[in-house]
């Protein structure tokens, strides 16, 4: 199989988008996702088969890689054109998953003590296992007041397992690979102390994906952050504001 | 500490660091002075009570400098500063916006290319003193509301002279109060959280910062009042003089807070300092024509997650006029590290320098070092198989032990007690003790853990996942950049592309990642011939009447000898497979399989949740499941730790030795004296090739970004040039890759200059910027 045209979506710190669009000479477009833009919490690979014109247009667009910055202003008409089919085509992708992992914050009660027992939750979507590995080092907790102003954020403290299911499996994940099936979910809990002021929490969740387009062999990086998830019992977020 | 300050300057007259007032100026004889203090007084008077909180410098007016200088030598400091501190200034301040160039984009051979972004116009705030209390820096923000073009003027249909995407049309309209979205509070959100990160960060402190060492006066920058000069030290045996009512006061400097607030304001001529655009919910970011810039919002975000508080800090920078320190090639970082640390730049080069080159010769060997690994870890593999035994027994006992800990038990009760009716919580005790007990065997699930982890494939991928991260680490390892910071050394896919199959380095890659693996180097490609087969790991035969040099240990052969290990008192397998270490294992598994519970409820409607045992017997059944998992699951976490923190310290030694090997290298290829080179060893020679070209690549890489230097190579106009780089550097505070939330005081500088310039009052030092 050989890939004819690379197209990426990047944005410079602190957003720092990594998005990957391959095209293969079987007619299919893997798009990537280690630092997603969309689908929250979200990594791991998406295929599809692009129409005949979207086929021609990607390919025909050159190996490339086409760079498209997404803290850019308006571009060439060419340009322009290029991404809008990679948009189409990434979007027609992010429909059909086939090794992706959900990433969630989940509170597991209200704050006792001070302190705040809290998970990742992971979801595996597609059609075969995703794989990754989690870089403790490189996760952060991050809280939010009501009002959505930042109020702390803490490395990830020690975690004692991997990924495990309702039904205690282990899925792994920690200090070893995790493989995670489509619609499995998988949870690894902790403790942390939660600041007084705290109506929210995130995570962001950092590792090494093993899943990429098929001519890449080597596992790449990945960070992404969940969406915020509510601290039962603290102040509820402003009307008006989306959490 | 102020009260200090003003009984040492009351009645002195002259200020330190002021000239003396000449008597014969008629504007500030005697008898002028006293009138300006009666003038002074009067006009409080007429201010009333509260003169100064948000009062223009009223007070003040048509009093000139000289003539307040005067009136400091007359009354003392004390009376003329509490004029000046209850004088609220406000003053527009306007910076210049320049455009920035980015090496954020990527062509067609990997190389980082550039591209010009900003306003290259100017910036503008207000800047308010109170007093003595604080200055507050105020962005006024005016949300609008306007479309953008999301047809493609490329597509078939599109009307004849549609704008490129993403193109504003037409004219901004004013947000209504009554939008359905609620675009205004969502815009008064954004505007208080971009400023959240960045007070408390700054202070204005008044006087050059302390001298570096006794007697060394610090040199004044330019245009600053000069220090203080020391005080001569006293003779031998003199007793220094102590002033009337006690020993000497210190004098604290004078420290203004800044405060930084953004304004939203909403109305088509309400004045503002800068204009966003705020797109409504359907509209959604991302999408064709809509791309996130600073000067569009998006309510619809889709479900995009970074963190946009601190983008928005970010952001608040750029509106304060400090531009982006991220992806910036070698002149922009010198640039930058002059203007941060304008006395020690020139030391800085030769250090980044080689570290840029060591980052780089570690990206293009990752992938070659991670597939010779994963090539050749059959011996590896082998010998931690052959103590699978060893491994079992340990695993068997831990696991007949550990199930039966306290924490596992009282956790599994917890949990069981949950999960059933009221009604069978006395049963549940009995149930965790037969289940961890009588019904366990440690034998079957500490024997399968040990089997699944110990196959070949999970070995592997092990232990070449973890030589990834610690190479991984390594190559990310941030560079302290004196007065600067810590700056990540970013390396293009163009020079990882150079070693992958077919590419100019591919052959002395993959000799060096022999070498280091196996101990046996490939032919390389270091010249006509290529280096020696065999490299310098690969042992040297025997000279006649010598004995054969024995070669180093390579990473395989140590790899494989570390299972032996496994046998001696206070191994790894002694200490890490324990009941202790399997109780908190299969601890911590029962409380994530809990949580995992929690949640995937939370996520069924009432009528599909799970329900709880309703009889002793499914309870009992649901307690072996239980046990069975995490138990399961304990005993592969404690195998896969066992051979991960086996081979982790060797793993961190190999790739240390591998930057020392690179580092040797670099030192001999940028100029070891020749009297220093036998120090260095014998060179490899698929090492030195490597080194030669990815110093060849930076050298490149610098004499095209030295053509334009400076930090905006790309200039106002947009076209200078901006050659493609193969590295690129990143410093790591908040208006970098915020990594950090790190703020520098050279950041301020214009923010300084402009105080400085506006708000002195008579007789003031300048100020300097002191951040934390």
């Amino acid at each position: 199989m050989t890939r004819l045209a690379t197209i990426t979506w990047r944005s410079g710190p602190p957003a720092a988008i990594d998005e990957e669009l391959a095209l293969f000479d079987d007619g299919v477009a893997w798009l990537v996702l280690r630092t997603p833009r969309r689908a929250a919490g979200m990594v791991g690979t998406f295929a599809t088969r692009p129409g005949p014109a979207d086929l021609e247009a990607l390919g025909g667009a050159g190996p490339g890689p086409h760079a498209f910055d997404l803290a850019g202003g308006p571009q060439d008409a060419a340009t322009a054109a290029l991404r809008a089919v990679a948009d189409r085509v990434a979007a027609a992708a992010l429909g059909t998953p086939r090794a992706a992992a959900r990433f969630e914050a989940g509170t597991l009660g209200p704050v006792a003590g001070g302190r705040l027992s809290m998970a990742i939750l992971v979801t595996g979507a597609g059609t075969r296992a995703v794989r990754f590995e989690l870089d403790p080092a490189r996760c952060t907790v991050h809280f939010a007041s009501a009002d959505r102003q930042p109020v702390a954020w803490f490395p990830l403290p020690e975690l004692g397992s991997g990924f495990v299911t309702p039904d205690a499996e282990g899925l792994g994940g920690l200090r070893r690979r995790a493989r995670v099936r489509p619609g499995e979910l998988g949870a690894t809990a902790f403790e942390i102390a939660a600041p007084g002021a705290a109506a929210t929490v995130a995570i962001e969740v950092a590792g090494r994906l093993e899943e990429g387009p098929p001519d890449e062999r080597a596992p790449r990086p990945f960070s992404v952050r969940t969406a915020p998830a509510p601290i039962p019992g603290a102040a509820s977020v402003s009307p008006g504001q989306t959490p | 500490m102020r009260e200090h300050r003003d009984q040492q300057h009351h009645g002195g007259g002259q200020r330190r660091g002021e000239s003396p007032r000449r008597a014969s100026d008629p504007d500030v004889s005697p008898r002028a002075t006293a009138a300006l203090v009666e003038r002074v007084r009067g006009r409080l008077a007429d201010a009333g009570p509260g003169a100064g909180a948000g009062a223009d410098s009223s007070v003040t007016e048509g009093i000139t400098t000289r003539q307040l200088m005067a009136l400091q030598g007359m009354v003392g400091n004390e009376v003329v500063s509490s004029v000046m501190r209850t004088v609220a200034q406000r003053v527009p301040v306007t910076a210049p916006d320049p455009t920035e160039t980015l090496y954020n984009q990527t062509s067609a051979t990997g190389q980082a290319t550039a591209r010009s972004y900003g306003s290259g116009g100017t910036v503008s705030y207000d800047m308010v003193r109170a007093g003595d209390t604080g200055v507050t820096v105020t962005v006024r923000i005016k949300f609008l509301n306007q479309n953008r073009n999301s047809v493609d003027p490329a597509s078939p249909g599109a009307p004849a002279g549609t704008p490129p995407l993403g193109t504003l049309l037409g004219s901004p309209t004013e947000i209504p109060v009554d939008d359905p979205d609620n675009r205004r509070a969502w815009a008064t959100d954004m505007a208080s959280r971009a400023v959240a990160i960045w007070n408390g960060r700054l202070t204005l402190v008044e006087g050059a910062a302390a001298t570096p060492a006794a007697g060394t006066a610090a040199t004044p920058a330019a245009g600053t009042a000069p220090a203080t000069p020391p005080s001569p030290a006293p003779a031998a045996g003199a007793t220094p003089a102590t002033p009337p009512g006690g020993p000497p006061v210190a004098v604290a400097p004078r420290r203004l807070p800044v405060t930084f607030t953004s304004v939203p304001v909403f109305g088509l001529s309400d004045p503002a300092d800068t204009q966003i655009i705020v797109h409504p919910m359907a509209t959604v970011a991302g999408t064709p024509g809509q791309p996130i810039d600073s000067g569009n919002y998006y309510l619809n975000k889709g479900t995009y997650g970074n963190d946009d508080a601190v983008i928005a800090a970010h952001e608040y920078g750029h509106l304060l006029g400090i531009p982006d320190e991220y992806s910036q090639n070698s002149a922009q970082l010198n640039a930058l590290i002059h203007q941060a640390a304008p006395g020690g730049a020139p030391s800085g080069g030769p250090a980044l320098d080689k570290a840029s080159i060591q980052r780089m010769v570690l990206k293009s060997l990752r992938q070659p070092l991670y597939d010779a690994l994963r090539a050749a870890l059959g011996p590896v593999t082998a010998a931690m198989r052959a103590q699978k035994g060893k491994v079992r027994t340990a695993m068997v006992a831990a696991a007949k032990g550990g199930v039966t800990d306290a924490a596992v038990t009282a956790e599994l009760t917890r949990m069981l007690t949950a999960r059933a009716e009221g009604r069978i919580a006395p049963s549940i005790p009995a149930a965790v003790a037969f289940e961890t007990t009588r019904n366990f065997s440690s034998r079957s699930v500490g024997g399968s853990a040990v089997d699944a982890g110990f196959s070949v494939g999970s070995l592997t991928d092990a232990i070449s996942g973890a030589y990834w991260d610690a190479l991984y680490g390594a190559e990310r390892a941030s560079v302290a950049v004196p007065g600067v910071g810590n700056v990540t050394v970013d390396v293009a896919d163009s020079v990882s592309n150079t070693t992958a199959s077919g590419g100019a380095n591919a052959a002395s890659a993959a000799g060096v990642a022999s070498t280091t693996v196996s101990g046996s180097g490939a032919a390389g490609g270091a010249g006509p011939g290529g280096p020696a087969a065999g490299g310098a790991g690969g042992g040297t035969a025997p000279t006649p009447g010598l004995p054969a040099i024995t070669p180093p240990p390579t990473l395989v052969s140590q790899l494989t000898a570390l299972p032996a290990t496994w046998s001696a008192a206070g191994s790894l397998l002694e200490t890490g497979v324990t009941p202790a270490s399997f109780a908190k294992a299969m601890t911590a598994t029962l409380k994530s399989g809990d949580a995992a519970a929690i949640a995937a409820a939370a996520a069924l409607s009432a009528g599909r949740r799970p329900r709880k045992s309703r009889t002793v017997g499914e309870m009992y059944r649901r307690a072996y499941r239980m046990v069975q998992a995490a138990s399961a699951d304990a005993a592969t976490q404690v195998a896969a730790d066992l051979v991960r923190e086996t081979v982790k310290p060797t793993l961190a030694t190999s790739v240390s030795q591998l930057t020392g090997s690179i580092d040797d290298a670099v030192n001999r290829v940028m100029g070891t004296t020749p009297s220093g080179v036998a120090a260095l060893g014998t060179p490899d020679p698929n090492m030195t090739a490597l080194v030669r070209s990815m110093k060849t690549t930076l050298d490149a890489n610098k004499t095209a970004a030295a053509a334009n230097p400076g930090r905006d190579p790309m200039g106002p106009s947009r076209t200078g040039a901006a050659p493609a780089m193969d590295v690129t550097y990143s410093y790591e505070g908040l208006m970098g890759s915020s990594t950090t939330r790190a703020l520098r005081v050279d950041q301020f500088g214009p923010l300084v200059d402009n105080f400085n310039g506006r708000f002195l009052n008579p007789g003031e030092q300048r100020y300097r910027a002191e951040v934390r």
